[in-house]
Parts: C-alpha cells; sequence; structure tokens
C-alpha cells in the first residue's frame, strides 16, 4: 500500500495530536490514584517561565543535603562515597517519609537506594530523587537534590506568597516513587481552587 | 534569484568584456531577469519569507496565552482547543495545498508543528512538571523531523537543527547522554539534508552562524547562575566547543572576504576568550564585597563577574543580528535577513517580555499581527498563482 502526502501528513499530525492526549491521559491517571498523598512544608520564590507561565518555586528543606539524612553514625565523606556508588548504580535514591501524627505532616526520614526500597513503600511513602547533585557523584557531601516538582504554576497575576510565611505542599506518589505536586497551601488555604 | 539589477548588468558587462557570453546572450539575460517569471519568483521567495514570519509570531502569541494561565478553564478543555487548533493548522495546510496555495500550506503546517512547544507548555503547566532544559528540546525535535523531511520546509528543518543543537550544547558535559544525541542530531541531518533543498555547505554557514549566537545567548543568563561563572563555565566543554566553531565562523568569514561578518563575530570570539580571565580576576574579589542575601534564598551572592559577562553577552548578541541583517540587506541575501529578523525577534522577546505587558495581551497582539501577515502572504499567494495561471494559458 503506498501512501499520498495527504495521508502522510495526516499520519504525522494524528501522531503529534495522539502524544499529547496519551501524557495528559498518563498525568491524569497519575493524579487521580496517588500511592501515596503526603503534605510537607516548604518556602517558595517566584520567577517566571516563558513556555508555561508564572510559578512559583518551591524549595523543600529535605532538598539540601545535610548531616543527619542519612549518615548518622558515619563520617560524611565515607557515607557519600558508599551512597554515590549504590545509588548511582542502582540509578534510585529514594527518601522515605515519616508522619508527624501531631502536625499531620511528614518529615523526611533516611535516604535509601535501590528499587527494594519500593518496598516499604507499601506502608511508608518514599519520594524517588529525580537529579542527584554533582558534587555527590564526586563523593562530596553537599548540594541539592531535585525531585522534578519544584514548581507550581498559577495564572498570571497572582500574588506571590511571602517568603516569610511557610507553604504547605500536597504531593501525590505514585507507585514508582515519582512525586507530583497537587496543590499548595497557605495557611491552610489553596493557592488554586479546583 | 535576488540579484540586484545593476550588479547583474555590471556582471554580464564584464563577462562580454572577458569573451565568457555574447553581447546578445547577456541582453536576453537581463530582458530575462525583467521578465514576469523572474518577478514571479522573486514574489514566492518574499510570501515564503512573510509566511515564515507570520507563523512564527502567530505560534509566539498563542504560546503567551497559554502560559498567562487561565485558571477558570478547565485543563481538558484547554488542552483539546489547543489540539483542536493544531490539527486544524494541518486541515487547512492540506486543504489550501490542494487549492495551490504551497506556500499558505507550508506556512499552517509550520504553524501546527510550532503548538507543540504550546503543548509541552501547557502539560508542564497543568500538571506542575518540572524537567530538564533539553527535554521538550528532543520531543519537538523527533516529533517535528518528520514533517520537516516530507515537507522539504527549510524554516522547519532549521528549527529542528537549532533544537537538537541546543540540548548537545546543554548536555555536553554529561558523556552518557552526549552519546545518545549525537546520532540523533546526525541522522537527522543527514535526513534533512538529503529531503530538503539545503546543501551541506548551506548546513555549515548555519552552524557558524548560530554557534555564535546561542554562545552569547546562554551566556546573557549568566546574571541568574548560581556561583560565580568563572568556577562553573570557564574553560569546560561547551564554552570551549562554542569557541573553536567560533573561530572557525571567523576564519570563513576573513577567507570569504566578509568584512562585516567578521566585525560581527570578533566581539563573542573576545567574550569567550577573555570570559575565563574576567571571571578569574573578579570572581573572588568581588563576591566578598558584594555579599548580598536574597530574600528568597535561592542565591546568596551577587557576583559582578557573572553581570558584567551578560551585559557583553548582551550586547555582542543585538550587534550579531544588526550586522546579520544590514549586510543581507546591502548584498541582497534574503536567508541571511531571514534569519536576523528570527533572531533579534527571539532576543527580544526572550529577554524584554516582561517590560512590555501581560503574557496575555501581548499574546492577543501577536496573534492580531500574525494573521494579518498570514493575510498578506495568501493575497501574495493568489496574485502569484494569477501571474502563472496567466502564463500558462498565454503559452
Amino acid at each position: 500500500m503506498k501512501l499520498n502526502r495527504t495521508q502522510i501528513i495526516t499520519g504525522i499530525a494524528f501522531i503529534h495530536m495522539a502524544f499529547f492526549t496519551i501524557w495528559y491521559a498518563a498525568e491524569l491517571y497519575n493524579r487521580a490514584s496517588p500511592h501515596h498523598i503526603i503534605k510537607v512544608e516548604t518556602v517558595a520564590y517566584d520567577p517566571r517561565d516563558l513556555l508555561s507561565g508564572q510559578y512559583i518555586r518551591l524549595r523543600y528543606p529535605f532538598q539540601r543535603l545535610t548531616e543527619g539524612q542519612g549518615w548518622k553514625n558515619q563520617k560524611p565523606k565515607a557515607w557519600a562515597q558508599s551512597f554515590t556508588q549504590e545509588c548511582i548504580e542502582s540509578k534510585a535514591g529514594y527518601i522515605v517519609f515519616e508522619k508527624d501524627e501531631s502536625s499531620g505532616l511528614h518529615k523526611p526520614g533516611h535516604i535509601l537506594c535501590g528499587e527494594e526500597v519500593l518496598n516499604i513503600s507499601e506502608t511508608s511513602p518514599a519520594l524517588r530523587i529525580m537529579t542527584m547533585p554533582r558534587s555527590i557523584r564526586k563523593g562530596i557531601p553537599r548540594g541539592e537534590f531535585g525531585f522534578g516538582m519544584d514548581r507550581f504554576y498559577v495564572p498570571e497575576g497572582t500574588p506571590e506568597p511571602s517568603t516569610q510565611e511557610i507553604l504547605t505542599v500536597e504531593v501525590g506518589i505514585s507507585k514508582s516513587g515519582t512525586g507530583r505536586v497537587r496543590n499548595v497551601y497557605l495557611r491552610g488555604e489553596p493557592l488554586i481552587r479546583d | 534569484m535576488g540579484i540586484p539589477p545593476k550588479k547583474l548588468t555590471a556582471f554580464l558587462l564584464e563577462a562580454v568584456e572577458h569573451k565568457v557570453i555574447t553581447q546578445k546572450s547577456a541582453n536576453s539575460l537581463v530582458k530575462f531577469s525583467q521578465s514576469e517569471h523572474f518577478k514571479n519568483e522573486s514574489w514566492g521567495k518574499i510570501s515564503n519569507i512573510l509566511g515564515g514570519v507570520a507563523a512564527f509570531t502567530i505560534v509566539l502569541g498563542i504560546i503567551l496565552i497559554v502560559a498567562s494561565n487561565w485558571h477558570n478553564i478547565h485543563d481538558t478543555v484547554k488542552l483539546t482547543g489547543l489540539l483542536a487548533l493544531m490539527g486544524g493548522s494541518h486541515y487547512a495546510g492540506l486543504k489550501l495545498h490542494k487549492h495551490r496555495f504551497e506556500k499558505l500550506a507550508i506556512t499552517m503546517h509550520t504553524i501546527g508543528c510550532g503548538l507543540i512547544y504550546a503543548g509541552i507548555g501547557l502539560v508542564a503547566q497543568i500538571f506542575h512538571l518540572q524537567g530538564e532544559f533539553d527535554g521538550p528540546l528532543i520531543t519537538y525535535s523527533i516529533l517535528v523531523a518528520p514533517m520537516a523531511i516530507l515537507l522539504r520546509s527549510e524554516l522547519l528543518s532549521f528549527s529542528v537543527f537549532v533544537s537538537l543543537f541546543a540540548a548537545i550544547l546543554y548536555r555536553l558535559s554529561d558523556t552518557a547522554m552526549i552519546l545518545y544525541y549525537t546520532p540523533l542530531l546526525a541522522s537527522s541531518i543527514f535526513l534533512i539534508l538529503h529531503a530538503s533543498k539545503i546543501t551541506y555547505m548551506q548546513w555549515v554557514k548555519g552552524i557558524c552562524i548560530t554557534v555564535p549566537f546561542i554562545a552569547t545567548y546562554l551566556l546573557g543568563f549568566a546574571h541568574d547562575m548560581h556561583g560565580s561563572i568563572s568556577r562553573h563555565i570557564a574553560l569546560n566543554l561547551p564554552v570551549a566547543s562554542m569557541l573553536i566553531i567560533t573561530l572557525i565562523a571567523l576564519g570563513f568569514a576573513i577567507k570569504r572576504g566578509h568584512k562585516l561578518a567578521a566585525l560581527s563575530i570578533a566581539p563573542v570570539l573576545a567574550l569567550l576568550t577573555l570570559m575565563p580571565i574576567v571571571s578569574t580576576i573578579y570572581g573572588h574579589s568581588l563576591d566578598t564585597l558584594y555579599d548580598t542575601t536574597y530574600q528568597f534564598g535561592a542565591r546568596n551572592k551577587i557576583y559582578i563577574d557573572n553581570y558584567v559577562i551578560t551585559l557583553l553577552a548582551w550586547i555582542s548578541y543585538f550587534f550579531m543580528a544588526g550586522v546579520l541583517i544590514y549586510n543581507g540587506a546591502r548584498q541582497h541575501i534574503n536567508s541571511a535577513i531571514n534569519i536576523g529578523i528570527i533572531l533579534l525577534g527571539i532576543g527580544i522577546y526572550t529577554r524584554f517580555i516582561d517590560l512590555v505587558g501581560s503574557m496575555l495581551n501581548l499574546g492577543q497582539s501577536f496573534i492580531v499581527l500574525g494573521t494579518s501577515f498570514l493575510l498578506m502572504t495568501y493575497l501574495l499567494e493568489k496574485w502569484r498563482r494569477n501571474i502563472v495561471d496567466t502564463e500558462k494559458e498565454a503559452a
């Protein structure tokens, strides 16, 4: 069967539209059925993206690698080196959260490596680290982790929350540990109402 | 085509003097250059340029409207609207092609493809996604490359090439990703070359024009970097490769006697060469003097060397774009004017958009402007088609 020009262009255009429809449906499915929903604290500042608009940049306390996040009773350098090897080799690092019953918020616990962490995630939420700081790849315990959930898009002109304010972020975590921001709350009120 | 009549006459006169052609042939050639057929071809080129500008402006307008984020419209409606626009553009392109409005048809397909960027922005906005800079570029390239090949569109091919090239520059320090991207870039260049009318030499020229622009463009964001630029960029692989290509571009310009092109590339070369030196001198001493903590805590210090490099990069960028347009106009090179205007547009759009007004208002203005360009392309195409029909009837 020989396709003509019109049929090929129609096919390519269809692939373009199908790509967005499938992507949208997959994200919609993830949002509708998260494995865990956690609430964590953050602060914000506000740049804009020329492709997607104005957003609030969320900065989580557990984003910055600090002592206490995994290298208890170990020298930082030794821990970082073992962390580096294990996490880089398995290409999977997770922060496991524990719920603080008094505040209702989740607090970061240990950083663990390897796919087997997902077994823990049946009971405790495990958030996948998407990008490792470059320094840690070199064995230096310094830098910031990336979770792919640093942005919260708001309508243009939305006043930015004060950086002194503590925001609460509702994060949906999928079965594979991928985190997606669902909403952001300022003094208990959602910044975007559905 | 774009040879000015005076230049052509002088050239033919010289050819006659050297007995390369006869006086009779020279007269016939001058007559042909003034014929309706020749003018018709020139107008075809103008409608091509106008169509490209129309597509570019309309896509920017739609991206801005998407970015303004209308929260009172349901997400599904937003995406459906964008997909309808995408499908509608391609459908209109097919219909126009059927009615022999070829240039306008390509413009509509270009709009349909350009909306892929708007789609990526929209889905990212709806789900608050945050990815790496190269993700949208690669997605766009993979989706658009088949259309660029099929339509033999120079504008789409150029956009695919620039997207892939920018992705490679972004990932230059990541060896694993480079191994993955380079074959992708090479195969796409190969495919596009064989499908489009662009020659290898034009690609080399394209690279020589694009790289100094990409280098200065990226350096224009130096002020936004964490820490002193000397500790991040100086002497690393991206800068070194940009430096080498810029050096080659300068060599080409000098060898071919393009004084203006050489003059426009020289500041970029100076900037890339001197940057490590400037950064090393200022980067360390001034950061302690200006130890200002930002209230939002993203960056702790202001690095003066980053601001100096940003300023120099901005000046170099706009200077190069200006020279490209001026040179193109002087020597009647349409593609140089075309690329110059697009690069100038990108520079103004991405750097000064915040100063002009809200994204929504600006997006609407861009769409109105783009639609008027589209209308002009249509009228030009119609007029051109009438001439072709008249010629055919006369024959």
